[in-house]
């Protein structure tokens, strides 16, 4: 999938306005090319038949049974037949970081995920929202009513950044809330204290459970080792009493040890079925979803 | 419009030199890595030694400048600075001996801006020990130069010049005046009468020494010693008078007058008055010995007691009364005594500079208004704003604060 040059860059995207405006543009520019819904198959399910009452949408009658029977009905479906998704976003410390003249990877994040709600909820899955920074918090439900992406949205807007709480806490929490299979997307930095040695265990029995785990990694080029920064003493917000005084630029094998790090927890994740996507801040958030979409397999 | 003065201008380029190390040092210290957030930072690897290197930009301005202005106002306090009235140009003060001919004081007193005169001269030692202080306060020059007139005829100067000369730090031009010309309308006696005193009789058989006939008739006297007030009529007109005046001193001194040196001789000074000039002085320079011619009588005023068994067998007695006796028969100065050369060259101070800086005199430092209390006391007070700003840059580099991430 080639790079498209007339997207926003983050940066740029941020200066829009307001959440849904940007989530809008996002998801404009996301659809514009694809010749397939993104995210179809979700689980619609026949539920039977009842009469066509005024107001019911023609594209729901049943037109076979009319030419049999003479008489309108409309198809029926199950609402809590439709994938039921929680978006799990990462709002600890870390995530209030932002390199100079870009966006702080939470506000990357809470775009990801308001592009991600708009676009599932326009699938007709339903939709809740958790965070975890001070402590784990389910802010919305899983909901598929019109209305509640402005609720996801509002509850976006208020996130910051703060706290070191475990991503492993949140997807246990979000998984606990799911009665079958659903789909859990989380939007993480992924810089546990313990390496992500329980996001592993957690991410294991979410798939043990049947449920869809998707893991978005959002990161800076700076963090990454791959653009330079001038000399300090450099201290993890999450760990701010560990400093380190360096040179960035001077320190070679920064991307390599990041890169190492990421690969090895990928390849943990994708062993229990997890997907794992690595986006950058620097990248436009359509590009970002575009790459996930690519990379997801086959829709069931 | 007054000027700021430095008593001691060389410790503003000591200042100066004390400057360039805060410039320096901030400019070459290495500068502490500020605190960043960086959420991978446990995959950085820490650097042991920060870079020193030469910025162009000093660290830390604030304290830099604080720095520099607290020495700058202690080695301006050091200069010991003032306020005092502008000086301009240099003025030129005479000394002038009251002995010395008119006309070459009235030439001499033209262009000068201060004139200090004597009437003694054992003053001139005082006159020179004040005329530091005198230059300061009556002048408005930046320096000055002095110039004695005098008939510098005093043998008996030339111990006394050491103290004179190092009342003045600089050099002292001497013009030597010509003593006024005396009254030659007198004429000499044919003989000489002692009036009065128990040793009157050596003194009589001294004059008979010299040719000075006795007789009883004391009008006819040319030659009159005496010890006491004479008689009205006592002597004739053209008759030399010669007056031994008793001041009370008694002292074994050796007299120097016209050539002639007599040693171990008693006698006392006495003070040269009005029309008078020197015929002797003693060695340390008073006067022995004055004459001038009142009421057509040749008046020779004397201390030297010549009734003292001291000076009656003194050798040189018979020319010392000679000369005494033709004192008013020398109508040219008293040059027989004249200032030696050494005591000249140390008098007119050889070698030192002829303008004295004004400010470099004793007592020039107490006039206008002193700064260097006012400068010593802000220099501590930036001091103390030196230390509390440096003390929190410390606490501030080594304060382990969170950060502030950016939601």
């Amino acid at each position: 999938m080639s790079e498209r040059t007339d997207l926003l860059p983050p940066h740029l995207l941020d200066r829009l306005g307001g959440l849904e405006l940007i989530a809008r543009t996002v998801v404009r520019g996301f659809i514009t090319g694809l010749h397939r819904a993104p995210l179809r198959g979700t689980g619609l399910d026949f539920a039977g038949h009842r009469a066509y009452q005024q107001g019911d949408e023609l594209r729901h009658v049943d037109w076979r049974l009319v030419g049999r029977t003479d008489r309108y009905f409309v198809r029926q479906f199950r609402e809590d037949a439709n994938l039921r998704a929680w978006l799990v976003v990462d709002a600890t410390a870390s995530m209030g970081y932002a390199e100079p003249h870009g966006i702080p990877k939470l506000r990357y994040a809470t775009i990801l995920a308001a592009a991600l709600a708009h676009i599932m909820l326009g699938s007709g899955d339903a939709v809740g929202l958790a965070t975890f920074g001070d402590d784990v918090r389910l802010e919305a439900v899983p909901r598929s009513r019109r209305g509640h992406l402005h609720d996801l949205l509002i509850a976006l807007q208020r996130l910051h950044a703060g706290g070191t709480a475990s991503a492993a806490a949140a997807l246990d929490r979000t998984a606990d809330t799911l009665p079958r299979r659903g789909r859990i997307v989380l939007i993480s930095d992924l810089l546990e204290s313990d390496d992500g040695a329980a996001l592993i265990d957690a991410a294991a029995r979410i798939r043990a459970r049947g449920d869809e785990l998707v893991v978005l990694r959002v990161l800076t080029p700076t963090e990454a080792g791959r653009r330079a920064a001038p000399a300090a003493t450099w201290y993890d917000p999450e760990q701010p009493d560990h400093a380190v005084p360096a040179e960035l630029e001077a320190d070679a094998s920064l991307a390599e040890r990041v890169r190492d790090y990421y690969d090895t927890l990928a390849a943990r994740l994708r062993a229990h079925g997890a997907e794992y996507v690595a986006l950058f801040t620097d990248q436009p958030v359509e590009t970002a979803l575009r790459r996930w979409i690519a990379a997801r397999p086959v829709q069931r | 419009m007054n000027a700021l003065v430095f008593a001691q201008p060389l410790w503003l380029a000591a200042g100066a030199v004390a400057l360039l190390v805060p410039i320096v040092l901030h400019l070459i210290a290495p500068r502490p890595p500020a605190r960043a957030p960086l959420p991978t930072a446990r995959f950085v690897e820490p650097q042991a030694r920060a870079r020193r290197y030469l910025s162009r930009r000093p660290r830390d301005p604030l304290l830099l400048a604080l720095r520099c202005l607290f020495l700058a106002l202690l080695f301006c306090a050091l200069a010991g600075p003032r306020i005092a009235p502008p000086r301009s140009g240099t003025a030129d003060i005479l000394l002038i001996d009251p002995a010395a001919d008119d006309t070459i004081v009235e030439t001499a007193r033209t262009g000068s801006d201060l004139e200090v005169v004597t009437d003694s001269f054992a003053g001139f030692a005082d006159v020179l020990a004040r005329l530091p202080r005198a230059a300061f306060t009556d002048t408005r020059a930046d320096s000055v130069r002095v110039t004695w007139i005098a008939p510098f005829s005093q043998a008996g100067w030339t111990p006394g010049t050491t103290t004179m000369r190092a009342a003045w730090p600089g050099a002292i031009a001497l013009v030597e005046a010509p003593l006024p010309t005396a009254d030659t309308t007198t004429a000499r006696g044919t003989a000489a009468v002692l009036v009065e005193g128990e040793a009157g009789r050596a003194i009589e058989l001294a004059l008979e020494a010299l040719g000075y006939d006795f007789g009883a008739d004391a009008a006819a006297a040319g030659v009159v010693v005496s010890a006491g007030p004479l008689p009205q009529g006592a002597t004739r007109e053209g008759a030399t008078i010669i007056a031994v005046e008793d001041t009370g001193d008694d002292a074994s001194l050796a007299l120097f007058a016209d050539g002639i040196t007599v040693r171990d001789i008693a006698g006392s000074a006495i003070a040269l008055a009005g029309d008078e000039r020197v015929l002797a002085t003693w060695d340390d320079g008073d006067i022995a010995a004055v004459v001038a011619v009142r009421d057509g009588r040749c008046m020779v005023r004397t201390g030297i007691d010549l009734r003292h068994p001291a000076t009656r067998t003194a050798p040189e007695l018979p020319e010392l009364l000679r000369l005494l006796a033709s004192g008013c028969a020398k109508n040219e100065p008293n040059r027989a005594l004249p200032l030696g050369d050494a005591a000249r060259t140390m008098l007119a101070g050889a070698g030192l500079p002829a303008a004295v800086a004004v400010a470099s005199l004793p007592g020039s430092d107490v006039a206008g208004v002193a700064l260097a209390r006012w400068l010593l006391l802000t220099a501590l007070v930036v001091a103390a704003a030196e230390t509390l700003v440096a003390a929190r840059r410390d606490r501030g580099t080594t304060r382990a604060s969170p950060g502030t991430p950016r939601a």
